[in-house]
């Protein structure tokens, strides 16, 4: 009887090898141990390594200034390529594994739900990596999930105490998202509306709202950020967060809830914006939001395609350009 | 009158696909991928689902591996998913066009009526019959494959019944069905001609337009 293969992982780094990169290596060995880890130093070779084969989760690293890379535009970092690989494919597992990360890689990984952020400078990344990476494979994705759209019901709305956005700007912003109406509680009542019972006088939950100039990272909050985004996609969650970053640990824990927007109080004009991730997140309720992705790299995704064949079979009954068209505008028929 | 409703057929959407990923064959080619291209940023647009599962077979359920004598019958099942997630990505764009929440597409899954079972169980006409066979005999390739002359088998009848029922739902729009395909071009235009006699019960608004002029809907788009 043959051994069943190991789950393939891809781990993109660009300081693989370098002995000074202790943490790094660590992963590396101890991925090997447990699964079937293609490892690459270069953006370009992961970019290849997803379009060649299917992996099971793709460890990406977000600095890559120690590639030698020459094929990849120099601006480009991992975050970039989370956000190519879950445009080309929804079921896409992908987690960061960096310490070099900005607040705008913050911002791009989470917008398209990567499933995890761990800081590769903290004591245990590399225990948390394992763990994450088992996690992936133990529950594979969910395949097609069509979404069950909202375009009514409640809000859910957290609003932090010392917030910088007026309770009444969040109001006009959920109502310019549709029909519906925001409800606001503390975030412990609306961890348990959401796991539980609604509260009387609550309709259907369309989206979850949380608006805070920075969360506290006391242990309850934190555990309530978990239990909402454990329910999401039904419904999806919203972070509006003033990040910095030395928030980095409040806000990789909100990551790591996979909400489903997260977005920065300090760049942004709050009503639109807050306005268009509402209405989003509750078009969206329920299934997996699919992102356009740009046509550079579905080219590269698709060059293994044999068009000519796909087409065979769907094209034999067409004209050569047309040429045997009916006049569809004589015998008076139009 | 309503905004125009243009419905695609399946060949539109692989033709598309192709030309996004840069397989495009001729000049006429890379023309229907810009203005399918436009329709379905700027248009209203209906693909009915039997299109979509028509589609969906071709690029997930047919060609399972890349079949050598060595790999003739093998159980490879990473092989297969290599292969399924290729096939994935390149369908992705369909999906997410028609998920879009900023385009007008819509997919249309309605089943269609008891009744309309007599559009594929009756004979069909003289006229149709005549077009039918004009387009084989004319055809660079007179070789008749399997299953030809043929006229609504399989998905095509499904096709065309979701086209006139789409057109019945929004009688107060123009809906105008995209094809390349000859033989469902001849089948609209029956259903024209029909249309015009008292009691068919089939819409006048249903109107088919070649892919291969489909520059020409883009004037009236606004």
């Amino acid at each position: 009887m043959t051994e069943p293969e190991k789950p393939r992982v891809l781990f993109l780094d660009d300081d693989i090898g370098d002995p000074s990169a202790a943490t790094v290596n660590a992963a590396l060995e101890a991925l090997s141990k447990q699964f079937d880890v293609k490892a690459v130093k270069t953006l370009a070779q992961a970019s290849e390594e997803f379009y060649k084969h299917a992996y099971a989760a793709f460890v990406l690293d977000i600095d890559m200034r120690h590639a030698n890379d020459t094929v990849t535009p120099t601006d480009r970092r991992g975050s970039w390529l989370a956000q190519t690989m879950r445009s080309l494919s929804a079921d896409t597992a992908v987690i960061m594994f960096s310490n070099m990360g900005e607040v705008p890689d913050w911002i791009q990984v989470a917008n398209h739900h990567v499933y995890g952020y761990i800081d590769k400078s903290h004591e245990q990344s590399v225990e948390h990596l394992i763990a994450m990476v088992g996690k992936v494979i133990a529950s594979p994705p969910v395949g097609w999930q069509s979404p069950q759209s909202r375009s009514s019901g409640s809000v859910l709305v957290y609003r932090s105490a010392a917030c910088s956005v007026e309770q009444d700007q969040i109001e006009k912003a959920v109502s310019a998202a549709g029909d519906f109406e925001p409800k606001f509680l503390p975030l412990d009542k609306l961890a348990s509306a959401l796991t539980s019972k609604l509260p009387d006088g609550v309709r259907e939950v369309a989206a979850v709202l949380i608006v805070a100039d920075e969360l506290d990272t006391r242990p309850s909050t934190m555990s309530n950020v978990d239990l909402i985004g454990s329910v999401g996609p039904s419904p999806n969650t919203v972070y509006a967060l003033r990040m910095e970053k030395g928030h980095l640990p409040t806000v990789l824990r909100v990551i790591n809830s996979q909400p489903f927007r997260l977005l920065n109080l300090n760049d942004i004009d709050i009503e639109t914006a807050l306005t268009d991730a509402i209405r989003l997140a509750a078009y969206w309720y329920g299934g997996n939001e699919l992102f356009a992705s740009d046509d550079e790299a579905y080219r590269a995704a698709t060059q293994r395609i044999d068009w000519a064949a796909l087409g065979a079979g769907l094209l034999s009954d067409e004209a050569d350009d047309g040429e045997l068209d009916f006049d569809l505008d004589a015998e008076g028929v139009n | 009158m309503q905004p125009q409703i243009f419905i695609f057929d399946t060949g539109v959407l692989y033709r598309y696909l192709a030309g996004k990923a840069g397989f495009d064959t001729k000049q006429s080619d890379s023309k229907v991928f810009e203005s399918v291209k436009t329709l379905l940023e700027r248009g209203r647009v209906v693909i009915p689902h039997t299109v979509l599962v028509e589609i969906l077979g071709q690029f997930f359920h047919q060609q399972l591996c890349n079949l050598t004598p060595q790999t003739l019958g093998q159980h490879n099942y990473r092989a297969y998913t290599d292969w399924y997630r290729a096939r994935q990505r390149a369908f992705n764009p369909i999906m997410q066009a028609i998920l879009d929440p900023n385009l007008k597409v819509e997919l249309y899954r309605r089943e269609p009526p008891l009744e309309s079972v007599g559009f594929i169980y009756d004979a069909i006409n003289e006229n149709l019959h005549r077009d039918l066979m004009d387009f084989y005999r004319k055809r660079k390739d007179k070789q008749l494959r399997a299953r030809e002359p043929k006229c609504l088998d399989g998905m095509d009848g499904q096709i065309i019944l979701d086209a006139v029922s789409i057109a019945k739902e929004n009688r107060k729009s123009r809906c105008t069905f995209i094809t390349q395909d000859v033989v469902l071009q001849a089948v609209i235009k029956d259903v024209r001609r029909r249309a015009c006699v008292a009691g068919s019960g089939l819409p006048s608004n249903l109107f088919c337009h070649s892919s291969w002029r489909i520059r020409e809907l883009l004037n009236n788009l606004g």
